[in-house]
C-alpha cells in the first residue's frame, strides 16, 4: 500500500475515535473535580469534531476560538476565584485538551492532544493515588498508547490489534518502569508548588463547641494508619492527641496561637522497647496541618513533610497535609514526673474564663472548699460525671449561654466534647490549670498486616490538667461516665439504637468482612511500598538487597538488571518469531535438491522446479528426465491438489538414490 | 539548505561509503541502520521531564511513576522502531528511461522477513519525493520509486534513504543505501521546424520530405509534452480517449535522415533536443528515418527496436564510455 505525503498527516476516523476515546477516559476523573460547566464545552467540543469530520461544520476560525479560549479562563476564573491554586491549573489543562479536539488537523495535532493526555493522568494522580487511581492510570495509559500506535498505522487496523499493540507496549513497559521507579535517585521538592485542595477538610477543625464530634463520628472513613514497632500499647492507651484547645469564649473552644520550632529525629536516640514505643502513621489527607501522636512524643521524622513540635508535645507538619503522608515517631510509654512550672502567661491562659455559668462556678468553688489538694479535686469531678449522664451521640441542643450549666444540671446528655468541655471549665473555675485534646481514640486492629486503622468515627475529646509536681495528666472524663468507651469503642458505648449512627463498616456477611479487610491491608501495603517509598527505603533497600547503598553499587545493578531484562525480551522474541513454514511436498523435496547442489546443480531462486529440470536437461539428459517426471507430480500434488500424484510423488521420492551423478531407482 | 548540515552530511556520506559497497541488493541489519531520536521523541522526552518535575515537587509516587513509564516506553520503542526496519531486503530491478525533466521510474522490490510487517516506511532517493509504503511479510512488493530528471544523459542517483518512524514517531530509524542505478534520460523534445534541405535520403532524390506545419490532417497520435493547445483533440479527450494531438502536415517521404550538422547552431543540448522532437515526430508517423551524429550513425529504420536505438544514442551522445 502506497500513500501520498499529505494522505500520511490526514487522521483517520478510526484514529479519531480512539483520540477522542482516550481523552474522556483521562479527564473523566478530572471533570468529576471540576465545575460543571466544563461537562457542557467538553460535550459541545465533541460534537462540533464530530461533525467536522462528517463535513457538515468547519474548523472554527481563530476569533472563536480565541472566544471559546477567553470564555473558559474567564469561568476558571470565576468558579476559582482566580488563576492560584492546583484546580484552576487543573481546569485550563482540561478546558486545553478539550478545545485542541476541535481544531486537530493532522497527526501533529493529534500528538499534541496526546501530549496532553499524559499530563492529565499525572493531573489524576494529584488527586487520589491509592490502588484504584493507580489502575485506572495504567488503564488511561493503555488507551492513550493503543490510540498513538494506531495513528501510525496507513489503515484502519481491528479494535483487537489495537489493544494488543497498546497492551503489549504497557505490559512489556512495566518492568523497566519498576526498575527505575526503585533506583533512580529522589529528590525533595525544586521548588513550592500550589496543592490542590481537594473536595475539603475533613476530621475536626481548629475549633470546638458541643456537638461537633457527634457529626463526625457518624463518618466511617479512615483518619489514619498505624504500625507499631513491636509490641504495641493497650488500644485504651492510644490516645491520638492531634490539637490542644485553651481558649473558651463562652460557646467554642479555640487553639491559643503557640510558637513552634522545627525537629528532627535526634541522631543516636537509643529505642528501648520497654521505654519507648516507636510506630510510624500513613495519614489520610486532611487539608490541616496537625499530626497524630501518642503523648509523650520524644522525636519524629518524615520524608515527605517537615514536622514541627511545640511545647504542648503537639506535632504538625509545615504545609497542610493534602497527599497520603507517612511520618514516624517515638514516644514514652509512660510520662515522666516533676515537669518544671507552668510559667504565669501560661497559668493564665489555662485558667481564664469568660462569664457565665454561674452553678458551675458555684459548684467548682465548694469542691475548692472541701478538697485538700488538686488531685482531689479532679477524682471529685471524675465522679460526678459517673452519675446520672448519659452517653448519646444525639444530644439536645444546648443554649447558647450557660451552655455548660444546662448540660452538667439540666439535660446531662452529651458526647465526648460535652463531657470534655464543661470538664474543663470546672477545673478552670476551680484554678486549676486545664486544657482540652481533640484526636482520635482506639483504632481497629487489622491481623493481616498488623496495623491499627483509625476512623473519623474514633474520633475523641478529652482533658488535661496540670498538677503540681506531674505536669499536664490527661483525663478522659467520658471514660468516667461509660468506661466501655475507651475499652471496646464508641458502638459499644452507645445504646442500641443509636449504633447504628456511627461511621463504621457494615457487612452484610463475615465474608463481605474479610474481603474488606483484605482490601485495606491491601491498600495498607500499596501505601508503605509504592506511595510512601523514599530516599529513606530507597536507602534501606539497597543496603538489604546489595550489601551498601554506594552509587557505584546502584549503578552496576540498575545496568546489570536493565541489561538482563531486554536480554529476556530479546531471547522471548526470537522464539516467538514464527518460522517458515514449508508444504510437506517441499519437505520431501529437499533432501533431493540438496543433494542435487551438492553435485553441481543448483536450483536458482527464481526457477521453477520444471524450469530446473529443463535446464538440467540440456546437459544431462537423463537426470533431467528423472528430475521433469518429480516437477510434473509435483504440480499436480500442490497446484491441482491431486492426492494421488501427492502419494506417487512420495513414494518416487522415496525410492530415488542420489549416486554422485544422477539418481537411481530402488524398490 | 544550510550548510553546516550539508557539510555534516558530505563527512556523513564519506564515512558511510567507505563502510557500504554499491550493490543492488540490500538487507538491512542493526549495520547499517541508524536511530536516533525525532523531533517527536525529544519533545515526549522533556514532556516526561516535566511530568518527573511535577512528581518530585509534590512527592508524588504515583506521578514519578508515570514519568518513568514513559520513559520505559521510549526505551521500547527504540527496539520497535528499529525491529519494523530490520530484515527488510532492498532490490533493484532496473530503471526505465525518460526525457529530461521527467520524473524517471526506478525499479524497486521490497521483501521482509519481519512477521509483523514493515509499516509506514518512507523511500526516497537522495533530494527527492519521499513515497510510504507498508510491506506485508512473505511477499514481494514492486514499487516504483522516482527521480526528478534535470538533463539528458544518465541519471546515476546518490542514495536511497529508508526510514521509518513507526510505531510511534517517537525515533526515526533510516538507512542510507548505495545502488549501482543509472537510468537513460533522453533530451527533451523541443519543436522546431525541419531545416531545409537536409533530410533527403540520398537513394530518395527528388522526394520531399518536408513535414511540417501544413494543413493537411493526418491523423491522432498520442499527446507528447510541448504539442501545442491547439493540436488537441479536445473532442476524443471528452470521450474519455485520454489526451491525444491532431497531426497536421504534407504527406511526404518516409526515408529520412536527421543529421547533425543541419539541426547544430551552436547549442549542442537544443540541437539534441530539436532532434529528439524530430525522432518522436516521425516514429509517430510511421516514417523510416536514419540519425547521424558526429561519432555515430544509424541507418534508416523504423519500428519501437529502432527508436530506442535512436534515442539512446541521443541521450549518449557525448558521453565517455
Amino acid at each position: 500500500m502506497k500513500l501520498s505525503v499529505l494522505e500520511k498527516d490526514m487522521i483517520l476516523r478510526d484514529n479519531l475515535i480512539w483520540l477522542l476515546g482516550a481523552q474522556a477516559i483521562c479527564i473523566l476523573p478530572l471533570l468529576i473535580s471540576l465545575p460543571g460547566w466544563i461537562w457542557l464545552v467538553w460535550g459541545m467540543a465533541l460534537l462540533w469534531r464530530v461533525q467536522i469530520h462528517r463535513g457538515r461544520l468547519f474548523f472554527p476560525p481563530p476569533w472563536i476560538k480565541l472566544l471559546l479560549g477567553l470564555g473558559c479562563a474567564g469561568g476558571i476564573y470565576g468558579n476559582f476565584s482566580g488563576f492560584r491554586g492546583v484546580e484552576p491549573m487543573v481546569g485550563f489543562l482540561v478546558c486545553a485538551f478539550i478545545l485542541k479536539v476541535i481544531e486537530m488537523r493532522t497527526k501533529k495535532d493529534a500528538l499534541i492532544v496526546l501530549f496532553i493526555g499524559f499530563i492529565a493522568v499525572a493531573a489524576q494522580f494529584l488527586f487520589a493515588q491509592d490502588m484504584l487511581a493507580g489502575a485506572y492510570g495504567i488503564f488511561s495509559l493503555f488507551v492513550l498508547l493503543s490510540a498513538w500506535q494506531a495513528a501510525y498505522y496507513s489503515r484502519p487496523i481491528s479494535p483487537v490489534r489495537h489493544f494488543q499493540l497498546g497492551g503489549a507496549l504497557v505490559l512489556k513497559s512495566i518492568p523497566f518502569m519498576v526498575i527505575l521507579f526503585v533506583v533512580m535517585p529522589r529528590l525533595g521538592p525544586l521548588w513550592a508548588v500550589p496543592l490542590p485542595q481537594g473536595k475539603g477538610k475533613t476530621g475536626f477543625s481548629d475549633s470546638l463547641s458541643m456537638g461537633d464530634l457527634g457529626e463526625l463520628v457518624r463518618s466511617p472513613d479512615v483518619a489514619f494508619r498505624v504500625t507499631f514497632e513491636g509490641l504495641p500499647p493497650r488500644v485504651r492507651q492510644l490516645y491520638w492527641r492531634g490539637l490542644v484547645l485553651d481558649e473558651f469564649d463562652g460557646s467554642r473552644w479555640r487553639v491559643g496561637a503557640r510558637p513552634a520550632r522545627t525537629i528532627r529525629q535526634p541522631s543516636g536516640l537509643q529505642i528501648d522497647p520497654r521505654e519507648h514505643v516507636e510506630y510510624s502513621v500513613i495519614m489520610e489527607p486532611h487539608h490541616y496541618r496537625w499530626l497524630f501522636v501518642l503523648d509523650p512524643v520524644i522525636a519524629a521524622d518524615s520524608a515527605q513533610m517537615v514536622l514541627e513540635r511545640d511545647d504542648r508535645g503537639l506535632l504538625s507538619a509545615l504545609r497542610p497535609v493534602v497527599n497520603k503522608v507517612e511520618y514516624s515517631a517515638v514516644s514514652l510509654r509512660s510520662a515522666p514526673r516533676g515537669q518544671e512550672a507552668l510559667l504565669p502567661f501560661q497559668t493564665r491562659m489555662s485558667t481564664s474564663l469568660p462569664e457565665g455559668n454561674p452553678r458551675a462556678r458555684a459548684l467548682a468553688e465548694t469542691w475548692l472548699q472541701q478538697e485538700r489538694d488538686q488531685e482531689a479535686v479532679v477524682s471529685r469531678a471524675l465522679q460526678f460525671f459517673t452519675g446520672d449522664f448519659v452517653y448519646t451521640m444525639q444530644p439536645p441542643v444546648l443554649g447558647a449561654a450557660d451552655a455548660v450549666d444546662n448540660f452538667l444540671f439540666d439535660s446531662q446528655r452529651g458526647f465526648c466534647e460535652h463531657f470534655a468541655s464543661s470538664f474543663v471549665f470546672l477545673m478552670r473555675a476551680a484554678g486549676i490549670p486545664a486544657r482540652i485534646v481533640l484526636g482520635y481514640q482506639g483504632g481497629e486492629f487489622n491481623t493481616l498486616e498488623s496495623y491499627f486503622v483509625v476512623r473519623q468515627s474514633d474520633a475523641h475529646a478529652w482533658a488535661e490538667v496540670w498538677l503540681e509536681g506531674e505536669g499536664w495528666k490527661s483525663v478522659d472524663p467520658t471514660a468516667a461516665v461509660v468506661p466501655s468507651r475507651i475499652e471496646m469503642g464508641v458502638v459499644e458505648a452507645l445504646d442500641e439504637d443509636e449504633r447504628a449512627l456511627v461511621g463504621q463498616p457494615r457487612w452484610t456477611s463475615d465474608l463481605a468482612r474479610a474481603l474488606q479487610r483484605h482490601w485495606d491491608a491491601l491498600g495498607y501495603s500499596w501505601n508503605r511500598w509504592v506511595l510512601n517509598y523514599n530516599r529513606d527505603n530507597q536507602q534501606s533497600l539497597f543496603t538489604r538487597l546489595l550489601g551498601g547503598n554506594s552509587a557505584w553499587r546502584v549503578g552496576i545493578a540498575f545496568v546489570g538488571l536493565s541489561i538482563g531484562l531486554f536480554a529476556v525480551y530479546g531471547v522471548a522474541q526470537f522464539l516467538a518469531r514464527p518460522r517458515l513454514r514449508l508444504r510437506p511436498e517441499d519437505q520431501w523435496l529437499r533432501p533431493l535438491l540438496r543433494r542435487m547442489a551438492r553435485g553441481g546443480w543448483r536450483r536458482l531462486p527464481q526457477e521453477t522446479l520444471g524450469q530446473f529440470a529443463a535446464r538440467v536437461s540440456s546437459s544431462e539428459p537423463a537426470l533431467g528426465c528423472q528430475l521433469a517426471s518429480v516437477a510434473e507430480l509435483y504440480a499436480a500434488a500442490v497446484y491441482a491438489g491431486d492426492s494421488s500424484a501427492r502419494e506417487k510423488l512420495r513414494e518416487l521420492l522415496r525410492q530415488m538414490k542420489w549416486n554422485g551423478r544422477s539418481f537411481r531407482m530402488v524398490s | 539548505m544550510s550548510s553546516p548540515r550539508r557539510v555534516w552530511q558530505e563527512r556523513f556520506f564519506r564515512w558511510l561509503d567507505n563502510r557500504q559497497p554499491r550493490a543492488n541488493d540490500h538487507g538491512l541489519h542493526r549495520k547499517n541502520l541508524y536511530i536516533f531520536p525525532s523531533v517527536t521523541g525529544l519533545a515526549y522526552l522533556f514532556l516526561s521531564l516535566i511530568v518527573w518535575l511535577l512528581g518530585t515537587n509534590y512527592q508524588n509516587n504515583l506521578i514519578l511513576a508515570l514519568a518513568y513509564m514513559q520513559i520505559s516506553v521510549f526505551v521500547l520503542t527504540i527496539l520497535n522502531t528499529y525491529h519494523n526496519l530490520a530484515g527488510l531486503r532492498v532490490q533493484l530491478r532496473g530503471a526505465d528511461p525518460g526525457f529530461a525533466g521527467e520524473k524517471i521510474t526506478f525499479h524497486l522490490w521490497f521483501s521482509t522477513t519481519n512477521p509483523r510487517g514493515c509499516h509506514y516506511v518512507t523511500v526516497q532517493w537522495q533530494d527527492e519525493v519521499p513515497a510510504i509504503f507498508d510491506f506485508e511479510p512473505g511477499q514481494e512488493h514492486r514499487e516504483k520509486i522516482y527521480a526528478q530528471s534535470r538533463v539528458r544523459g544518465r541519471l546515476r542517483p546518490r542514495r536511497l534513504l529508508i526510514q521509518s518512524t513507526f510505531p510511534m514517531g517517537l525515533l526515526r530509524c533510516w538507512t542510507w543505501l548505495r545502488f549501482d542505478a543509472s537510468a537513460l534520460v533522453y533530451p527533451a523534445p523541443i519543436a522546431s521546424d525541419m531545416p531545409s534541405g537536409t533530410s533527403v535520403g540520398e537513394e530518395e532524390q527528388g522526394r520531399h520530405a518536408m513535414l511540417s506545419q501544413g494543413d493537411e490532417f493526418l491523423g491522432l497520435r498520442g499527446y507528447r509534452p510541448g504539442d501545442s493547445l491547439k493540436h488537441i483533440a479536445w473532442k476524443q479527450y471528452a470521450r474519455e480517449q485520454g489526451l491525444l494531438s491532431k497531426e497536421f502536415g504534407e504527406f511526404t517521404s518516409s526515408r529520412i535522415w536527421l543529421q547533425w550538422q543541419d539541426f547544430f547552431r551552436g547549442d549542442q543540448e537544443l540541437c539534441l533536443s530539436q532532434m529528439c522532437y524530430w525522432v518522436l515526430r516521425l516514429n509517430d508517423q510511421g516514417s523510416t528515418f536514419g540519425l547521424r551524429l558526429p561519432d555515430k550513425e544509424i541507418p534508416p529504420a523504423s519500428g519501437p527496436g529502432h527508436l530506442q536505438a535512436v534515442l539512446t544514442a541521443l541521450a549518449e551522445f557525448g558521453e565517455v564510455a
